[in-house]
């Protein structure tokens, strides 16, 4: 069962996300009708935590291929490329257009803008963790829980 | 207080076994700080007391809070000739995260006219947030590999470490013979431009001061003195260890299953130290330990030119270096028997007794010393191991945290904290307003009364506290 105590709440809405209690680092909660929506609003919040992106920032696409096919692997394997471009490349993925292939793989593409375009407000994201990890339907919308390291 | 904790001895605390525990879950605490601590760090204990072959205890030091699948704060030891697991959860992300305390020859009021110069001089010098390269640029993959292969020796090499900086380092600045392998291309990658950084969330650099020695001769040989000025350094592996954990958990999740291995918590996942999933993890984190303490060394010589160009001096001499996250394989008597153990200590760190046979010469008789950052602004303390010691010889790592990174940002203003800080004559060099406010005291344990179980329990003794004047934020 996905967490329910509510820091930022968008409970209203068919898709959101928000950040929730955890004294290890960041938990994310988020929400959609779909996988796909729900793997987008974790992305959503993972960059919202440490950064605020200008509306001017210069925006690009990185090719993304997932070949993991359960929706929690897919989960851990979105954020961990993103935290690798974070990392390596300088690059903040703000959005990601994603397509759910017939045998569960998923392919699309991360809309990215350089770091120094951006105001960094809190620590960087470094790791995604297992413990906690779900994701599942309930009453027709998906719903994910995730911890990240920072 | 939790109702299943019976108290067995001075601030020591018990879980008997049952549901799948192989061994009882030991927390050494006051009463006062098991009524703040977390129900789910001593359920995740719980959850380490399962692991295959777990000796003795799972134990939770006094800083103890919840992590991810370990508790932050915990330490557990397999038997490797009886099947014994290594739990890549059981050191972390950040691997060999940990503390190095550097020795200057001045005093507070000797740096007082100083001060603001060289926080200044760390402030541009010491590279963190994103986009910052390391101090250490690495010429290529071989120059990395090296500092895998290599740790604080690959730094003497480079002209960035001498040769006292080996003797005083854990392992002596290296683990040797490992097996680069089991390192990924992406960890390499993430490996390459941050070498000498700080990262960010708690790591820190600090100017801090000697307020109080409680045992002397102890001090004496650990180079301390009252109102000494010294540096503490809070940094780990950087990205690097991070992709390491990430890629060994994942691993190991999927051939679990092989060995017959459940876990409560996938993030505890773990294989047998002698199959070949174990022995490439060991490989890997011994990497991961080599580069953290180049980081660390890399950011030493940064403290040490930024010394130079504010003060006239880079005589900063190297106290001690010691991780918080690491297994190691030890040597232990476990009833009444000696035994190789891997040794699994998560925010907890080392705390060898006087006489150890692998601390070098000139600590056999004060034993090894145990660096315990307090919570930014708060004090610090040197420990120091104690005979018999407990928990595989081991000791806190730092404050603990009591209050989540989001829940400080909320109940915390970063600039009245600023101002605080100010007020109390620390200077302070932070990144944003949002990480300052994440590491603010009021989110942490008192860490008087951490170190005071620590010795009441005899985990380690006393020997001095040291309070921040200038502090760099990651």
């Amino acid at each position: 069962m996905v967490s329910n105590s509510r820091i930022e709440s968008f409970e209203n809405r068919r898709s959101g996300h928000r950040t929730v209690e955890h004294s290890g680092d960041l938990a994310i909660d988020a929400w959609g009708s779909d996988q796909v929506t729900c793997w987008r609003e974790v992305l959503l919040a993972l960059v919202g935590s440490f950064a605020r992106i200008p509306a001017t920032a210069t925006r690009t696409r990185r090719a993304l291929a997932i070949s993991v096919r359960s929706p929690d692997e897919v989960l851990v394997t979105l954020l961990d490329e993103a935290i690798y471009l974070i990392d390596v490349r300088f690059e903040l993925p703000v959005r990601a257009e994603l397509a759910l292939g017939g045998d569960g793989t998923v392919s699309g593409s991360f809309e990215v803008v350089p770091a120094d375009e951006v105001e960094l407000v809190g620590p960087l994201p470094k790791g995604v963790a297992y413990h906690g990890l779900e994701m599942c339907e309930e009453e027709g919308l998906w719903r994910c829980h995730v911890l990240i390291d920072r | 207080m939790n109702a299943r904790l019976e108290a067995f001895g001075k601030d020591a605390w018990r879980v008997g076994v049952s549901e799948g525990m192989r061994v009882p879950a030991v927390v050494f605490a006051s009463e006062a700080l098991l009524e703040r601590m977390d129900e789910e760090a001593l359920h995740q204990l719980r959850n380490v007391a399962e692991l295959p072959g777990i000796v003795e205890a799972a134990y939770a030091m006094p800083d103890v809070h919840s992590g991810y699948g370990f508790p932050i704060g915990g330490v557990a030891a397999t038997d490797i000739n009886a099947g014994g697991v290594v739990s890549p959860g059981g050191v972390g992300f950040d691997i060999c995260c940990g503390v190095r305390l550097l020795l200057t020859p001045m005093t507070r009021e000797e740096i007082a006219p100083y001060l603001v110069a060289l926080m200044d001089e760390l402030d541009a010098r010491v590279p963190r947030g994103l986009g910052h390269a390391g101090s250490w640029p690495l010429a290529n993959r071989s120059s990395l590999e090296s500092v895998l292969r290599g740790g604080v020796r690959a730094a003497v090499r480079a002209g960035l470490a001498e040769e006292p900086d080996l003797v005083r380092c854990e392992d002596e600045g290296v683990v040797e013979g490992i097996d680069i392998s089991a390192v990924s291309e992406r960890a390499i990658e993430r490996g390459m431009r941050q070498l000498g950084s700080l990262g960010s969330g708690n790591h820190f650099l600090e100017l801090q001061v000697v307020d109080a020695i409680y045992d002397e001769e102890t001090a004496r040989a650990f180079g301390l003195d009252t109102a000494q000025v010294c540096v503490m350094i809070h940094s780990g592996s950087r990205g690097l260890g991070h992709q390491i954990c990430s890629d060994h958990v994942r691993v190991m999740v999927g051939s679990m299953q092989r060995y017959g291995i459940s876990v409560s918590d996938r993030q505890l996942a773990c294989a047998p130290v002698d199959s070949p999933e174990g022995r490439a993890y060991l490989d890997a984190m011994g990497a991961a330990a080599n580069y953290a303490r180049a980081n660390r060394q890399a950011l030493t010589e940064v403290a040490r030119q930024a010394f130079q160009h504010a003060v006239g001096t880079r005589a900063l001499e190297l106290c001690y270096d010691v991780s918080h996250n690491l297994a190691k394989l030890e040597r232990h008597i476990v009833d009444g028997e000696e035994r190789l153990l891997c040794v699994h200590r998560k925010g907890a760190t080392r705390a060898f007794a006087p006489g150890h046979p692998d601390l070098p010469d000139d600590l056999q008789s004060p034993g090894q010393p145990v660096l315990v950052p307090g919570s930014m602004g708060t004090a610090s303390y040197v420990l120091a191991g104690v005979a018999p010691g407990q928990a595989f010889a081991s000791a806190c790592h730092g404050a603990g945290r009591t209050m989540s990174r989001h829940a400080a940002v909320k109940s915390v203003r970063a600039d009245r904290l600023q101002r605080d800080l100010q007020d109390r004559n620390i200077v302070v060099r932070g990144s944003s307003a949002r990480g300052l406010a994440e590491e603010a005291p009021s989110a942490y344990k008192d860490v008087d009364e951490v170190v005071t179980v620590c010795a009441h329990a005899g985990l380690a003794r006393r020997v001095a506290r040291l309070v921040p004047i200038g502090v760099v934020k990651g």
